[in-house]
């Protein structure tokens, strides 16, 4: 096994036209669940130029102003009013109400026993990972290149970097020795600019992007940069065109920046713009729940979990594990704890996360925050399947 | 012109030069060659301080002026304005405040739609001056005007009605005589008769050339009267009854016509006036006008004579004028006239969209293109025929003779007629079912309407606000019709309890609405109407509560107070104060909530409560308002707060009865619908829920743009094909969506009435309006107006409008059918070769009585049972596809060889002559007579008659035409005429054979051709 290699992660930031649309589905998710958290909604969205196209399929108590929540949301992004305008963008909606199945009961108020008749609607296998590279248990790359993201997006607001547009893509190469990270091989980012006449020389951008941008997010990072990290800034030169304006996004589209940036398996359906009952979505945040908890408890260096469901049943048909060889324990012995300690049905996993009240309890903006701050790790909202009490339960 | 009113046009000062601090040129009118005037206006300037030197050029007529550099030249052109008019006796204008007259519209030249001028001819009137009115003040207008605040006088009045005209708008369309004879006239098949008439003429048969000429006359005529009478209808529906206006005149009140209002006219406005010309307010208390006709803004605006806007304020922002066709809902004030007629802001969008194009009909396009196949066609074998017969050895002229009459034969000349009879026919139908049709073609349009868009407000709903909800702490109330729901159950207004009373009299009294003479009807706002008919209808009594708890105080709504609040004086001595208004603002100043006579601090958890009943309120379409109330020491007290909240009211736009049903309708009959609304999308997510626009639980697919025109054409010709919604659009996007719709293809109709509205109208395949609230633009541009203003007749005008036009294709199908055989008879004959079976004489008297009258019977045939059960056709599809014209041709074989069997049978009888021609003339004459029972339609026959209504029109058809045909074999006269023999027992059975056999087998043959319907699918749905 090759054990020596660089790997690279990428990310995206808010301004992104696929992170718009993430971000726009799940404020969707977050108005209907504040009002009805007993809600089922599926929410998907295509950006270009100033149209916004929203599809929504939904069965809910609550009344909401669709478009005007989207706005709300693409407002939140703050593109200057000549490159995109949300409040004058068309939104063009496809709406679709359906009424409420098993799924949508108030989970909270059930016995345990009852939670069997509450069967997953599609068919999934999902995944989650836990490694020990960062101290909340992320892949180290995907790490730096969503923390890379969220600063420019950061320095942006701060106004540190005036000519930054809210787009930009970053990239973050680790290189692992014998498995492990040892140093930053590269650091990668793509800066769209936002036209203002003179365009910033690139002796000038690298200098503000390394001051406001890249030492910050290192000044953190378990690992610095050497004299040989490479640091590459647009090395086609500035992109004055950026947003919407230049490229169109969809909802969903990000999904190894949602995860762990390909450095372990993730299953292929989107995140954002589902409600809690939807295993696709829950699945996901159970099984990084199992894994951290697992590599937490000191029993794994790291650790995949693979949840398989089945239309019809209330839990996984299927539970895997693998440690990789760094289990303290044999993966089979290991699993029987997890199934001892770790209930998988919808049900549960929607009742231990509190998923329902989530957006409630945040004010109404929840969800809506996962694509800029990541689904996972510890960078800015209490996640509750980032919590990892139940390691002491995996001791035995 | 009266020299005494030429010396009242206003002088303009033009600022030359302004760019160097501390000096200025300006060009004063009159300076020219005026040594006085620079003398006096120098000095005049010099004793001004701050005046460092003034030049004034008596040549160039400019003045130059230095100043100390801290002044603003402004300062000094006001004092040269005011010292040129004290000398001039003139008003003096700066420059920047004159604005050019509008650009004439360039005239288009393929323009369809004959534009006369107005009746009045107001182009020999001197145009009216244009100014920014709005940004002077009210003084300075008068001045300008020439008016004082007491109005103008008897003479001056007079005068400039002279000079100015009438107060009226410039109306369109209306044909002369002439022109209407000509248009019947100038058609192909006309120009082809004419034609041979000038060969029957010049080859000496004169009788034959009158029989044309007659045979043109007769067809001409009857075009010509129904077109005249379906335009006399048009006419009337125009004219609207001319209103009054309360004009203040030598300074006295009266009332004038509005056709007699001046420029300087006084206009007295209250509650309830429609403003008659534009006008500048001179004063004003607490006007608020209507002004939805002009800006599509249907919230009343306020107004205030004191504003003074810029040159670039917005027509919706001018708080200081009021415009011809708006209404005033509240408040009073009077205003000087300062543009009527033409001049006025209404008369000009009316210009403009007079230059607008209307598209052609489909189907006029389609009988012209066909009347010139057909004149191609015909010549064609005419020409065959011809040299067919010169091959055969057989005499020129005789040849030539022959020739004409086919052509005269070929050519429907009753197809000119029939479309227009049957399109007229179907106004007067239409207008009994309430459905006014303005534009003769738009019945055809009718029929083939794919997309219908309407309007929210006023035409899905009745404009007319209603309170539907109470959302109080811990008791959610609904009201509907009068009556109060609690979880659905019917609850009384009394066992409530003690806040509800209190909310409903807090309603009563913070409220302006009064109860109208009848007790019944409300006058106020249409907000304030709902509040108080709520507060009625929980028993409270209005005039008892009012007397009891008289008003000390009223606080309006206003920018910075977004609340309205009375205090009044209860019977024991105190005060208190009922306040209403923006929930959240309101909640603010709220400390207190009120439950069964306690009272109780708000709680941060009630104040969300509130917040968010606010939002799902406000969510689910409804216009929200807070009450609340507080006790007073004091009348005087300081502004409202401290207040004791109580609830929140929910209120909306009544939803007019039956348009869920009528959605279905329109849906079943492949029609889709469109709703355009200004509201926010949620509002219109719920109104289009209701309406079931998507259908069947489909989609509801809706575009939500406050700035459509950003999104490039074809981009929203993409989105608008599944779309059913339109939310926050505003008016002047009607037209974009209607475009986008044409783009795709579809045949659009589109409801309007505001004055915004007329060009999406105008663009629209079928501009629809309704009569009594649509505006007289909107009126005059659409094709449609729904008289009782129920947009329920929609479906009736589609239905007529489809039947109309398959009564069209009935009729053509009779038409060229029958003269198809008479072609087939004659061609056969010239290959045959012996004297001609028919001479020109029996085709015409074919032409004449088998044509006209019982085509014109088929276009009376009531709508077909599934006539609103199919898609509506494809506005591509020819009126006679090739299919068609197969089925013509089979049909008409049938007939011509049931007629020469007869022909064969009477020459093996009595040999060639005269014999066999009056038995063949005889059974085509028969059998085309029937042909029309088979034309009556194309899924029913004659042998399952219980699934076609009577046509008793047809009935008298046939029997006059067959009684016409028996006078023509039994009248001798007339038989030498036509060159007829009598006819025998026996002739008379196989003329009935060979004319009845014909249809019982064109009927059979039905069975087997694929419903045509069927054939087609709907596009999308």
């Amino acid at each position: 096994m090759i054990t020596d290699f660089v790997f690279n992660s990428q990310s995206v930031t808010a301004g992104h036209p696929d992170r718009m649309c993430d971000i726009v589905s799940d404020a969707l998710i977050d108005a209907f669940l504040r009002q009805d958290p007993i809600t089922r909604i599926t929410a998907e969205c295509a950006l270009s130029k100033n149209v916004l196209f929203l599809a929504a399929r939904y069965a809910s108590d609550a009344v909401v102003d669709i478009p005007e929540t989207a706005r709300n949301a693409l407002q939140k992004i703050a593109y200057r009013l000549q490159d995109f305008n949300a409040a004058d963008c068309t939104v063009v909606t496809s709406l679709i109400e359906q009424s409420k199945s098993v799924r949508e009961t108030d989970v909270s108020a059930l016995e345990d026993d009852e939670m069997d008749h509450i069967t997953v609607s599609h068919q999934a296998t999902v995944f989650g990972y836990a490694c020990t590279h960062t101290p909340d248990l992320m892949p180290l790359p995907i790490a730096l290149a969503n923390a890379l993201a969220r600063q420019l997006f950061q320095a942006r607001k701060t106004g540190a970097l005036p000519y930054l547009s809210p787009d930009c893509t970053t990239q973050a190469g680790i290189e692992f020795a014998n498995g492990k990270p040892k140093r930053i091989h590269s650091i990668n980012l793509i800066i769209g600019c936002e036209d203002s006449g003179a365009a910033p020389t690139t002796v000038q951008m690298e200098e503000d992007l390394r001051h406001h941008v890249i030492f910050p997010v290192l000044a953190n990072a378990t690992i610095q940069s050497d004299n040989l990290t490479k640091i590459v800034i647009n090395p086609d030169g500035p992109f004055m065109r950026s947003g919407p304006r230049a490229h169109s996004g969809m909802t969903g589209r990000k999904g190894d920046s949602d995860t762990y940036g390909c450095f372990a398996r993730h299953s292929g359906s989107a995140l954002s713009g589902k409600s809690p009952s939807r295993i696709d979505r829950v699945g996901v945040y159970a099984a990084r729940h199992a894994a951290k908890n697992i590599v937490a408890a000191g029993l794994a260096d790291e650790c995949e979990v693979q949840l398989s469901y089945s239309i019809g049943y209330a839990g996984p048909v299927s539970v895997l594990l693998n440690t990789y060889g760094t289990g303290k324990l044999d993966d089979g012995a290991l699993r029987k704890r997890l199934l001892r300690h770790f209930d998988f049905r919808l049900g549960a996993i929607v009742r231990d996360f509190n998923l329902r009240r989530l957006p409630e309890l945040h004010h109404g903006s929840f969800y809506q925050q996962l694509p800029v701050f990541g689904h996972f790790g510890e960078q800015g909202l209490a996640l509750p399947w980032e919590n990892t009490q139940q390691a002491l339960l995996l001791q035995n | 012109m009266p020299e005494h009113l030429e010396s009242k046009l206003p002088l303009y000062l033009a600022v030359k030069n302004n760019r160097l601090a501390g000096r200025g040129r300006i060009h004063i009118p009159g300076l020219y060659r005026n040594e006085r005037l620079r003398d006096e206006l120098q000095a005049h300037l010099l004793s001004l301080t701050g005046v460092t030197a003034a030049h004034a050029n008596t040549l160039t007529g400019n003045l130059l002026i230095e100043h100390t550099p801290g002044q603003e030249l402004k300062t000094f052109l006001r004092a040269i304005s005011l010292f040129l008019e004290g000398a001039s006796g003139r008003p003096v204008l700066l420059c920047t405040e004159k604005v050019d007259r509008p650009q004439k519209a360039a005239k288009a030249t393929a323009t369809k739609t004959t534009k006369t001028q107005s009746i009045d001819g107001s182009s020999s009137y001197q145009e009216q001056a244009l100014h920014f009115w709005h940004a002077l003040p009210s003084d300075r207008v008068l001045a300008i005007l020439d008016s004082t605040e007491n109005g103008l006088s008897a003479h001056a009045v007079a005068e400039r009605f002279a000079r100015f005209g009438p107060n009226t708008l410039t109306h369109y369309g209306g044909r002369s005589p002439l022109q209407r004879v000509l248009q019947q006239l100038a058609s192909v098949p006309v120009a082809m008769l004419a034609v041979s008439a000038a060969i029957s003429l010049a080859t000496g048969s004169v009788i034959d050339a009158l029989a044309i000429a007659i045979v043109v006359g007769i067809n001409a005529a009857i075009g010509y009267a129904t077109e005249k009478s379906s335009e006399k209808t048009i006419s009337t529906l125009g004219q609207l009854t001319p209103g009054k206006a309360t004009v203040i005149r030598s300074s006295e009140s009266g009332e004038v016509l509005l056709h007699d209002l001046v420029v300087g006219d006084i206009l007295a406005l209250s509650p309830g006036t429609c403003i008659a010309a534009d006008a500048r307010l001179i004063n004003d208390a607490r006007l608020s006008v209507d002004e939805s006709a002009l800006t599509g803004e249907s919230q009343p605006v306020t107004k205030n004579f004191a504003f003074q806007g810029q040159s670039d304020t917005a027509l919706g922002d001018r708080r200081n004028m009021v415009y011809r066709g708006t209404l005033v809902t509240g408040g009073n004030g009077r205003a000087v006239v300062v543009a009527t007629g033409r001049y006025t802001e209404i008369g000009k969008i009316q210009d403009l969209v007079g230059d607008a194009q209307a598209p052609e009909t489909p189907m006029q396009k389609q009988i012209d293109s066909m009347g010139v196949q057909l004149a191609v066609v015909s010549s064609g074998i005419c020409g065959l025929v011809f040299v067919v017969g010169l091959l055969r050895g057989r005499p020129l002229l005789e040849m030539l003779v022959s020739a004409i009459s086919l052509a005269v034969a070929a050519v429907p000349e009753g197809l000119p007629a029939v479309a227009t009879t049957t399109l007229s026919l179907g106004i007067k139908n239409m207008q009994r079912h309430n459905v006014l049709i303005r534009k003769l073609p738009a019945v055809e349009s009718l029929g083939s309407v794919q997309v219908i868009c309407l309007d929210k407000t006023g035409t899905l709903t009745l404009n007319k606000m209603s309170v539907v909800a109470l959302c109080r702490l811990g008791c959610d109330l609904q009201a509907k019709q009068g009556a109060f729901f609690q979880n659905q159950t019917r609850v009384e207004p009394d066992t409530v309890g003690a806040t509800f009373r209190r909310m409903m009299e807090v309603l009563a009294l913070c409220n302006e609405s009064k109860q109208g003479a009848l007790g019944h009807d409300l006058i106020g706002s249409p907000t304030e109407n709902a509040l108080l008919q709520l507060a009625i209808d929980a028993g409270v009594d209005i005039g008892n509560l009012r007397s009891q708890n008289p008003v000390v105080k009223t606080d309006y709504r206003a920018e910075d107070r977004p609340y309205m609040a009375t205090v009044h004086l209860t019977q024991n001595g105190c005060y208190w104060m009922a306040v209403k208004g923006s929930p959240l603002a309101l909640l603010d100043l709220c400390q207190w909530q009120e439950s069964d006579n306690t009272l109780q601090r708000l709680t941060e958890a009630d104040r969300d409560k509130i917040r968010t009943g606010n939002e799902r309120l406000g969510a689910d379409s409804l216009r929200v308002l807070g009450v609340a109330y507080r006790l007073l020491d004091s009348s005087d007290s300081e502004d409202a707060k401290d207040l004791v909240w109580l609830g929140l009211v929910g209120m909306e736009d009544v939803m007019r009865p039956g348009m869920a049903e009528l959605m279905r309708q329109f849906h079943e009959a492949g029609i889709a619908t469109v709703m355009i609304t200004g509201d926010q999308s949620a509002t219109a997510y719920s109104v289009g829920k209701r309406l079931g626009l998507n259908g069947e639980n489909g989609p509801l697919e809706m575009v939500d743009s406050l700035h459509l025109e950003k999104l490039s054409a074809s981009v929203l010709a993409g989105l608008v094909g599944a779309t059913s919604i339109f939310s926050r659009v505003s008016p002047a996007h009607k037209l974009r969506i209607v475009k986008a719709l044409q783009m795709n293809g579809k045949v659009v109709a589109m409801t309007g009435d505001g004055i915004n509205d007329g060009p999406a109208l105008k663009a629209a395949d079928v501009g629809v309006t309704l009569g009594e609230k649509g505006s007289d633009v909107a009126r005059s541009i659409a094709d449609v107006v729904l008289q009782n203003d129920d947009l329920s007749a929609m479906i009736t005008a589609i239905r007529q409008g489809r039947a109309i036009y398959d009564n069209v294709r009935k009729s053509l199908h009779f038409l060229l059918s029958t003269n198809l055989s008479e072609i087939q008879v004659m061609v056969v004959g010239a290959l045959i070769g012996g004297p001609e079976i028919l001479n020109p004489i029996h085709l015409l008297w074919i032409n004449l009585v088998t044509d006209i009258f019982p085509g014109l019977a088929l276009a009376m045939e009531p709508p077909e049972s599934d006539v609103l059960k199919r898609p509506p056709r494809d506005p591509n599809e020819a009126i006679v596809s090739p299919k068609d014209y197969a089925r013509l041709l089979r049909e008409s074989s049938v007939i011509s060889t049931g007629t020469l069997a007869v022909y064969g049978y009477s020459l093996a009888r009595y040999g060639m002559g005269p014999k066999a021609s009056t038995n063949a003339f005889m059974c085509l004459t028969l059998a085309q007579l029937l042909q029309a029972y088979r034309c009556r339609s194309n899924h029913t026959s004659i042998f399952n008659p219980e699934n076609r209504p009577p046509n008793r029109y047809l009935d008298a058809a046939i029997g006059f035409s067959l009684a016409l045909q028996a006078l023509a074999i039994a009248l001798p006269p007339l038989r030498g005429l036509l060159r007829l023999t009598p006819v025998g027992a026996l002739d008379l059975l196989a003329i009935m054979t060979g004319a009845c056999l014909p249809l019982a087998i064109n009927e059979a043959c039905k069975k087997f051709d694929v419903p045509h319907t069927l054939g087609r699918m709907p596009h999308d749905h």
